[in-house]
C-alpha cells in the first residue's frame, strides 16, 4: 500500500532501518493486541493487504528484489519473500486469544446484567408509580379506624319568673324568686368524641367533657374517719363522659342470627334509659327527661345489649341493655362495697324495621344505694337518709312513625329524688347550708326559709320515701317543611307518703324545632314548673312525723308558705352535632 | 293531692319586658327561619335517583351520610343519637320512596330500612 511503499521507498538504500521499522511495527502491533483488545479484534478481523496469516500467524510478509533492496508488497518478477517475525509467539496469541474470549464473556455477561438491571429498574420505577405514598396510606388506614366528632350545645334563657326547682338543662342554673327577666346564654354540653375502630370487632370511645364548675375549695370528708384535700382549686373543670371498649361481636360464631350484632361494653358508659330515652324523644338538647333529672346518665360499669331479631326480614322484637355499674355516677368517687345493677328491655310486638318503629313497651328497673362508706352505710340511724337503698322504675308505651312519635311514662321510684334533685337548677340558701342576704330575706323570712329547707330534707331525704311519675311526650313533623313541634308533659310527685306534698310539680315543655341541615338545629320553646298545690302552713306536727328538726329559734306551730312559686322561662337552645 | 288546679302567681312589673322580649325573638326567629328558607324543602333530586335506590336502601350500608344526601337530597329530619353518636336519617316525602337510615359514630350507615 502507499503507506509502506512511500515509507520504505523513503528508506530503500537503508536495510537496517527497515528491518527496525518493521521490528516496530511487530512491536506495536503486540502492544495493541495487549493493551487494546477491542484494536486487536478489529485488526484480526480484517487484516491489511501484505499481511498473511494476520493475527494468527504471528509474521508479516514482504517481497524483496534482492538487486536493488527494493521491498514490495506483492510478489512480482525477481522479488523474493520476505518474512518479518513480529514476535508474538503462538502462546501469546493463545493468551491474548483466551484474554479476547474471556473479555467477551465479561462484556456479554455485563450486557446481560445490564439487560436485567434495566427490566429491574422498570419494574421498580412502575411500582412507585403505582403505589400510594405512606403517608397517603397512613392517612386512609387512620381515617378509616378513627373518627372524631363533637356534639354542642348552646342556648339563650330567658326566665320571666324565675323560682326554686330542678333545673331543664345540665347545669343550667338561675338564681330564684325576685330575679324577674334574668336571663343568660349557656353553654350546656361541649363534647369531643373520638372513637377507634382497630377491627370490627371493637370499638374503643373516649369523651371528654370540659364544664362550667363552681363548688367549694374546702378540703371533703371521705367516709366516717377520713378526709381528702381538695385539689380542684383553680382549675378547669374537666371530665370524662364517657370512656369504653366495646365488643361487637361476642356472640357473633354462635350460629344465632337473632342476637349476632349484640356486643359488651366496658368502661364509663350510658346507663341504659336516659340516652335511649332522650333519642326516643329526640330534644335531649332541649329538655332533660324525667329519671335523668335524679340519676346520671353515665356510670362506670359493665353491660350487655342489643336488639333481637327474628323472620326473615330479621325485624327487631325486643331491644335490650342490661348492665351492673358503680353507686356513683361518671363524675363521682365511688364510696360503696356494692354494685347498682340497672336493665331495660323494649319489646316491639309487631317487630321494627328501624329503631323505635312503630308500637314499643318498655320497662326499665334499676337498684342500687346511696354512695357512702361501708363505715357510715352501717350506722345504726333510724333515717338513713342517702345510705339507704335506691329503686328506680319505668313503663313507657311509645309509638313511633317517620314524622311523628309519641309515649307514655310512668316512673316510680323509692329513696330517688333528694333535695339536691328538687332543687338543682335554683334552691333556697338555707337548703345549701348557706343563710340568705339579710339586705333581701329579713330575718324572719330566713328563718322560716330555714324551717323549710329542713322541711326539703325530711321529706326527700328520709330513706323511706316514694317517687311517683307521668309523663306524656312526642314529636310532629310538619310536612313539607323543617319544623317540627315537640312536648314533654311531667306530673311529679317526689315523694306520695306526704299528704298535698308542697314540692309536687308538673312539667310543661312545649316548643318548636327548626332543621337548619343535618348538623345543625334550632328550638325555641318554653319552660315551665308549676308547684300546683294551693299555697298553706304546714304543721310541725306533721313535719315531725317525717323527722323534720326545728331550725334554732324558730317556735312557730306551722311552716309557712311551703309551696313555692312557679318558674316561667323561653328558651332559644342551638345543637350541633358532627 | 289536687292536681286540676294550676295556679299561677303574680308577675311583676320587671317581668313583662321580658316576657316582650321573649316574644319578640321567638316572633323574629321564625319569621328569618321562613324568609331563609321557605315553608318548603328543597325539590328532591329527579326520580332518576330514587330509581336507582329502588334496589332497595340496603345498597347505602356502608356509605357516607353526605353521599346518601348527595343522591337522595336533604331527608325528611335527621336526629343525633345520644346512645350512639350517629344519626336516625328518615326520607318519607310524599311520592317518594320511604326509607329510614342509620348511621354509625364513623358518619357511615350501619342500617337501612323501607318503610312503606
Amino acid at each position: 500500500m502507499s503507506f509502506f511503499r512511500l515509507s520504505v521507498r523513503t528508506r530503500r538504500k537503508r536495510p537496517l532501518g527497515v528491518t527496525m521499522l518493521g521490528a516496530f511495527v511487530a512491536l506495536t502491533t503486540t502492544l495493541l493486541y495487549l493493551a487494546s483488545p477491542l484494536m486487536a479484534q478489529s485488526f484480526s478481523s480484517s487484516p491489511a493487504p501484505g499481511m498473511t496469516g494476520g493475527a494468527s500467524s504471528g509474521s508479516l510478509t514482504f517481497w524483496t528484489d534482492p538487486k536493488t533492496g527494493e521491498v514490495f508488497t506483492r510478489p512480482g518478477r525477481g522479488r523474493v519473500p520476505l518474512v518479518i517475525n513480529t514476535g508474538a509467539s503462538a502462546s501469546a496469541q493463545r493468551a491474548v486469544e483466551q484474554q479476547l474470549d474471556e473479555q467477551k464473556a465479561k462484556t456479554a455477561k455485563l450486557a446481560q446484567q445490564l439487560a436485567q438491571q434495566q427490566q429491574q429498574t422498570a419494574a421498580v420505577s412502575k411500582q412507585v408509580q403505582e403505589e400510594a405514598p405512606a403517608w397517603q396510606d397512613y392517612l386512609a388506614s387512620y381515617k378509616n379506624k378513627v373518627s372524631i366528632g363533637t356534639q354542642v350545645w348552646f342556648g339563650y334563657s330567658i326566665f320571666s319568673h324565675p323560682g326554686w326547682g330542678p333545673q331543664y338543662l345540665t347545669q343550667q342554673i338561675w338564681p330564684g324568686p325576685g330575679n324577674d327577666g334574668y336571663n343568660d346564654f349557656f353553654l350546656h354540653r361541649a363534647y369531643l368524641n373520638f372513637f377507634f375502630f382497630p377491627t370490627e370487632d371493637w370499638t374503643v370511645r373516649v369523651t371528654p367533657n370540659i364544664y362550667t364548675a363552681q363548688g367549694s375549695t374546702a378540703n371533703q370528708a371521705f367516709g366516717g374517719n377520713a378526709g381528702i384535700p381538695n385539689t380542684n382549686v383553680g382549675n378547669l373543670g374537666y371530665r370524662v363522659k364517657y370512656a369504653y371498649l366495646q365488643y361487637n361481636t361476642p356472640f357473633k360464631n354462635l350460629g344465632i342470627n337473632a342476637i349476632k350484632t349484640d356486643k359488651i361494653i366496658i368502661g364509663v358508659q350510658p346507663q341504659p334509659i336516659t340516652a335511649w330515652e332522650e333519642d326516643l324523644y329526640g330534644y335531649r338538647f332541649v329538655n332533660l327527661t324525667t329519671w335523668n333529672m335524679s340519676e346520671a346518665s353515665t356510670y362506670p360499669g359493665i353491660s350487655i345489649q342489643g336488639p333481637i331479631t327474628f323472620g326473615p326480614e330479621n325485624l327487631q322484637y325486643i331491644d335490650y341493655n342490661v348492665g351492673v355499674f358503680d353507686n356513683a355516677s361518671f363524675h363521682a368517687f365511688e364510696g360503696t362495697n356494692t354494685k347498682e345493677v340497672q336493665g331495660r328491655v323494649s319489646i316491639y310486638p309487631f317487630g321494627a324495621r328501624w329503631r323505635f318503629q312503630g308500637l314499643g313497651i318498655t320497662s326499665y328497673y334499676a337498684f342500687g344505694y346511696g354512695n357512702n362508706t361501708p363505715d357510715q352505710a352501717q350506722l345504726p340511724t333510724f333515717f338513713k337518709g342517702p345510705n339507704s337503698e335506691i329503686e328506680r322504675l319505668a313503663e313507657i308505651v311509645h309509638y313511633s312513625g317517620e314524622n311523628w312519635g309519641i309515649a307514655f311514662e310512668y316512673d316510680w321510684g323509692r329513696n330517688a329524688w333528694s333535695p339536691g334533685n328538687q332543687f338543682s337548677g335554683s334552691g333556697p340558701a338555707a337548703v345549701f347550708g348557706l343563710t340568705p342576704n339579710g339586705n333581701v330575706v329579713p330575718p324572719a323570712s330566713a328563718l322560716a326559709q330555714a324551717a323549710y329547707a329542713n322541711l326539703a330534707d325530711a321529706l326527700l331525704n328520709n330513706g323511706r320515701s316514694y317517687q311517683q311519675g307521668f309523663n306524656f311526650f312526642g314529636h310532629y313533623h310538619i310536612p313539607q317543611t323543617r319544623y317540627t313541634l315537640f312536648g314533654w308533659l311531667e306530673q311529679w310527685n317526689p315523694n306520695t307518703q306526704v299528704k298535698n306534698d308542697p314540692f309536687d310539680y308538673q312539667r310543661v315543655v312545649l316548643g318548636i324545632a327548626y332543621q337548619w341541615n343535618e348538623y345543625l338545629r334550632f328550638a325555641i320553646d318554653t319552660q315551665n314548673t308549676l308547684f300546683y298545690h294551693s299555697q298553706y302552713n304546714m304543721p310541725v306536727s306533721y313535719a315531725k312525723q317525717f323527722n323534720w328538726v326545728a331550725p334554732p329559734k324558730f317556735t312557730g306551730s306551722s311552716i309557712p308558705d311551703v309551696v313555692t312559686r312557679d318558674t316561667h322561662m323561653f328558651m332559644l337552645n342551638a345543637e350541633f352535632v358532627f | 293531692m289536687k292536681v286540676n288546679r294550676i295556679r299561677t302567681r303574680s308577675v311583676e312589673c320587671r317581668g313583662v319586658p321580658a316576657v316582650k322580649l321573649a316574644v319578640t325573638l321567638i316572633a323574629g326567629m321564625l319569621w328569618g327561619c321562613s324568609v331563609v328558607t321557605p315553608w318548603s324543602m328543597e325539590p328532591p333530586p329527579p326520580h332518576s335517583a330514587y330509581a336507582e335506590a329502588q334496589e332497595g336502601p340496603q345498597k347505602w350500608i356502608g356509605k357516607r351520610l353526605p353521599d346518601l344526601i348527595s343522591a337522595l337530597g336533604q331527608p325528611t329530619s335527621i336526629e343525633p343519637l345520644q346512645e350512639t353518636t350517629g344519626d336516625l336519617v328518615i326520607y318519607s316525602r310524599p311520592g317518594f320512596p320511604h326509607y329510614v337510615f342509620e348511621t354509625g359514630p364513623n358518619g357511615r350507615i350501619v342500617t337501612a330500612a323501607a318503610d312503606n
